[in-house]
């Protein structure tokens, strides 16, 4: 049975939601998670579990980055439950003599930023990753990324939560958000209705249509990810690894097609490799190609040849939430009291969801948050600041 | 990558798969036989390479006989045959992504595809089921029947349903030893209602010369009766059994104890859903057909358009209804390619069909494990072999709220080892099935967790050559 009434509601069950309603429940909120389908069924079941601070835009992004770091490593023990966080360290292989140039930038940029990243030779890197092939000419090693079983910490978010008493629904759609006077006084479900003066929207892809429901535009579009997965096999790759290309396309944030986005791949502690990736618009479709599976499978073994000894076992895809600047929108969305927005990570979901959790509920219970979120609110990108929809 | 130009094609080269493209070939349709396996067939039609003496059963077997001839037919129609050939994936374009015998990936690209990849066995873990020495019924058959050879001397056979006799009556042609053969069903569950006889006699009549068979040879048959344990320290050891009562609880005190080496267990089949999962049919969950099944309309086309789909995918069948339905397919298909069909031979397949289908309910629930059996499975009891995940852990995840295939993989990796699912998820499906049962949800349907390509493991070394 829905509740009546609650102090909060998040619409989202991945791993945005599940951070905001962790971080609710150490603050005693009694929130209510609402989830239209499974919970973590969507972007946060279908994606890595990379921690990278090195990808990260330099600047607010990074920062934000750099802060949701600090919490992994305290994460397993406050949760209680196995999250497979590691902190092996990350490298960008470079494979181009004409991708060093933007890479030295990228480097001289983060070093301002206080990120400690190192630039490796060939030599170097295939000491630390003895798996990695010839194929490429330099990498930069920064020793604070690492990984995480992305399902696994939206899980323990949200069962935390739970013990906590934020009451956690799924197959429960939200319909339409009732509005009195400027603010949100209630959320239509196709369960009930709740009484709430809070509404946090982090519904990933889906966001835009929680906007819709108050004539708030959300430039948020799904754009899909592929990955492919081995295998388990043997511990050949301690470090997550990203391509400088992966970098570029990443941070490019254009609208261009992308079919070449560049190499991701990481081992999971289970042993089975997760290679990718792809970035492509292709709406809502979370179907998987063999074109792609055969292209990421082609350039990740230009660099790992270990890996022409696996099987592939299966192939899924994301939705990554895109905005157009590739920042996520953090924050509370002018002309509506009460109703927060935490969504748009596309890829860095994973990676910002500890700081993302506990900024939002810094914001429901103070109003206001430590870190400076002007960087990352919705009407950045509106010219008029009118942010509303012309019915 | 080569695009040939076929017009139909066949991926399962059993009964349903074969009598189709027969059929398509007797029209002038170019046609392609795709099968995984050495020797097309199917699990039905597996050539025994020794040359024992036909036997009043074998004779018998017409169904059987049928097939054989049907592949020779195909042959000389000019089928094209591509054994040991895996279909890895179907695009939205209706395009096959195969992997041929050389390891070859290439692209087929028909008008119309028609889906005969048949079933799998069933499975019901019991303790010690991972020991080595216990063989699945389906994987001692094909010992015996393709290659002629005998796991051991003395064979238990346990499980449900008549394919235990089917394999016990093959392992004594080939001069095994059947120490027993343990039957889960009481005998009184077992017979056929009277109706079925009549339609369905030359089956009945073949089922009763194969026990006649084992009568003779007296291997002692037990009835209401289940396989408790498998011991053994490196192997298989000792087979511990014990009566059960109608509702399928164990009856205190009856347990026994046999010494065995190996030990050949089946609890019926489930189809083999994963390529028309991929192609985007839609699949229904029917008890009665076998579990999940592929939906198809009266003509056999899928929800998908100009993929078809027959034999035991569309619902566990057995010979007779596969060999039915390939028929009707390829009648469905010549159809949909202008040629001209007599509506008589269709309906008159369309008539027999509906016989058929009486008779796999029928069938079917001779292999159904009644709730009462999975509940008794002990807590410690491996279902998932590749993740190594326990009943007690499923089951606990379940009562979280992980009730659903999606969300007990999230949650516990069932599935997402290298069968992905294929072994684990019918067993999973009842306990989620009991659980909603026992706190009266409203009985949502249990879909499969989704499937993705490549369907079949693939090694990446022959996707890069």
């Amino acid at each position: 049975m829905l509740p009546h009434t609650a102090d909060t509601v998040i619409i989202g069950g991945g791993v945005i939601g599940a951070s905001i309603a962790y971080y609710l429940s150490k603050k005693k909120v009694r929130a209510v998670l609402l989830e239209q389908g499974e919970l973590v069924s969507g972007t946060s079941s279908a994606c890595g579990g990379l921690i990278f601070l090195q990808s990260k835009k330099t600047g607010a992004h990074l920062a934000l980055a750099l802060e949701s770091k600090k919490r992994f490593a305290g994460l397993n023990e406050e949760l209680g439950a196995e999250i497979e966080y590691r902190n092996e360290g990350g490298l960008i292989i470079v494979e181009k003599e004409e991708e060093l140039q933007s890479i030295d930038c990228h480097i001289a940029r983060e070093k301002k930023l206080g990120l400690e990243v190192s630039f490796l030779d060939r030599q170097e890197a295939r000491e630390l990753e003895p798996c990695l092939s010839e194929n490429f000419v330099a990498a930069v090693h920064c020793p604070l990324d690492g990984q995480v079983n992305p399902i696994y910490l939206s899980l323990a978010f949200l069962e935390a939560a739970k013990r906590s008493g934020v009451k956690v629904f799924p197959l429960t759609r939200v319909t339409d958000i009732g509005l009195g006077e400027g603010r949100v006084e209630s959320v239509i479900t196709c369960r009930g209705k709740i009484a709430t003066p809070i509404i946090i929207n982090a519904a990933g892809v889906n966001a835009p249509d929680v906007g819709k429901m108050v004539k708030t535009k959300i430039p948020i579009i799904p754009r899909r990810g592929q990955v492919v997965v081995t295998e388990t096999g043997p511990q050949l790759l301690k470090r997550g690894l990203i391509s400088a290309k992966y970098l570029e396309v990443k941070q490019a944030a254009g609208l261009g097609e992308a079919q070449e986005a560049g190499t991701s791949a990481e081992q999971t502690m289970s042993g089975n490799f997760l290679l990718g990736a792809t970035r492509e618009f292709v709406g809502f479709d979370k179907r998987t190609t063999w074109k792609a599976m055969k292209t990421i499978v082609y350039r990740a073994t230009q660099l790992i040849p270990g890996l022409k000894d696996l099987h592939i076992i299966r192939t899924f895809a994301g939705l990554r939430p895109y905005t157009p600047d590739g920042l996520p929108i953090l924050g509370k969305v002018t002309g509506i009291d009460g109703l927060i927005i935490a969504a748009g990570h596309e890829g860095d979901g994973i990676c910002l969801a500890p700081i993302t959790g506990e900024l939002i509920a810094d914001l429901v219970t103070e109003g206001r948050t430590d870190f400076e979120l002007g960087d990352f609110a919705l009407d950045r990108f509106e010219e008029k600041r009118d942010g509303r929809l012309e019915d | 990558m080569s695009k040939l130009a076929y017009e139909v094609a066949i991926v399962g080269s059993g009964l349903a798969g074969i009598a189709a493209a027969c059929k398509l070939a007797e029209y002038g349709v170019k046609v392609v036989v795709m099968d995984e396996n050495i020797h097309i067939g199917g699990q039905f039609l597996r050539r025994c390479p020794t040359t024992r003496k036909a036997s009043f059963t074998d004779v018998m077997d017409l169904m059987r006989k049928k097939g054989f001839k049907l592949i020779t037919l195909a042959k000389e129609k000019n089928v094209a045959i591509m054994n040991r050939t895996k279909v890895l994936a179907i695009s939205d374009q209706n395009e096959l992504l195969v992997e041929d015998n050389e390891k070859k990936i290439s692209t087929i690209r028909p008008q119309i595809i028609l889906l005969a990849t048949g079933a799998r066995e069933r499975f019901l873990p019991f303790k010690g089921w991972t020991l080595p020495g216990v063989f699945s019924t389906g994987a001692i058959q094909s010992l015996v029947k393709s290659f002629g050879v005998l796991p051991s001397r003395e064979i238990f056979v346990g499980g449900s349903g008549p394919f235990l006799f089917t394999v016990a009556w093959e392992l004594l042609q080939q001069r095994g030893r059947v120490m027993s053969i343990i039957e889960q069903k009481h005998l009184m569950d077992s017979l056929p209602p009277s109706g079925l006889l009549f339609f369905n006699a030359s089956r009945f009549l073949q089922s009763a010369c194969q026990i006649a068979r084992i009568v003779f040879a007296r291997v002692p048959v037990r009835y209401a009766t289940k396989i408790v344990e498998a011991r053994g320290r490196y192997r298989l050891e000792q087979v511990v059994t014990s009566k059960v009562d109608r509702l399928g609880r164990a009856v205190p005190g009856t347990e026994k104890i046999y010494s065995s080496e190996a030990l050949a267990v089946g609890h019926g089949f489930t189809p083999n859903i994963e390529l028309a999962q991929v192609a985007g049919c839609e699949i229904e969950s029917d008890t009665t057909k076998g579990g999940w099944v592929v939906r198809v309309d009266q003509t056999l086309e899928t929800s998908v358009e100009n993929v078809f789909a027959a034999g035991e995918i569309t619902g566990i069948g057995g010979a007779p209804k596969s060999l039915n339905e390939g028929n009707i397919a390829a009648l469905s298909i010549l159809r949909r390619l202008g040629k001209e069909v007599e509506k008589s031979v269709f309906s008159r397949h369309q008539k027999k069909r509906e016989r058929l289908l009486c008779f796999a309910r029928y069938f079917n629930s001779l292999h159904m494990s009644s709730d009462e059996i999975i509940k008794a499975i002990p807590d410690e009891t491996l279902i998932c072999r590749c993740e190594n995940v326990t009943i007690k852990e499923i089951n606990m995840a379940i009562q979280q709220g992980h009730n659903t295939l999606g969300a007990l993989r999230k949650a516990l990796r069932i599935g997402m080892g290298n069968c992905q699912g294929r072994i684990c998820t019918p067993i999973v499906r009842d306990l989620i099935h009991i659980h909603a049962k026992a706190t009266k949800e409203e009985d949502n349907e249990i879909l499969p967790a989704s499937t993705r390509i490549p369907v079949k493991p693939l090694a990446i070394k022959s996707l890069l050559d």
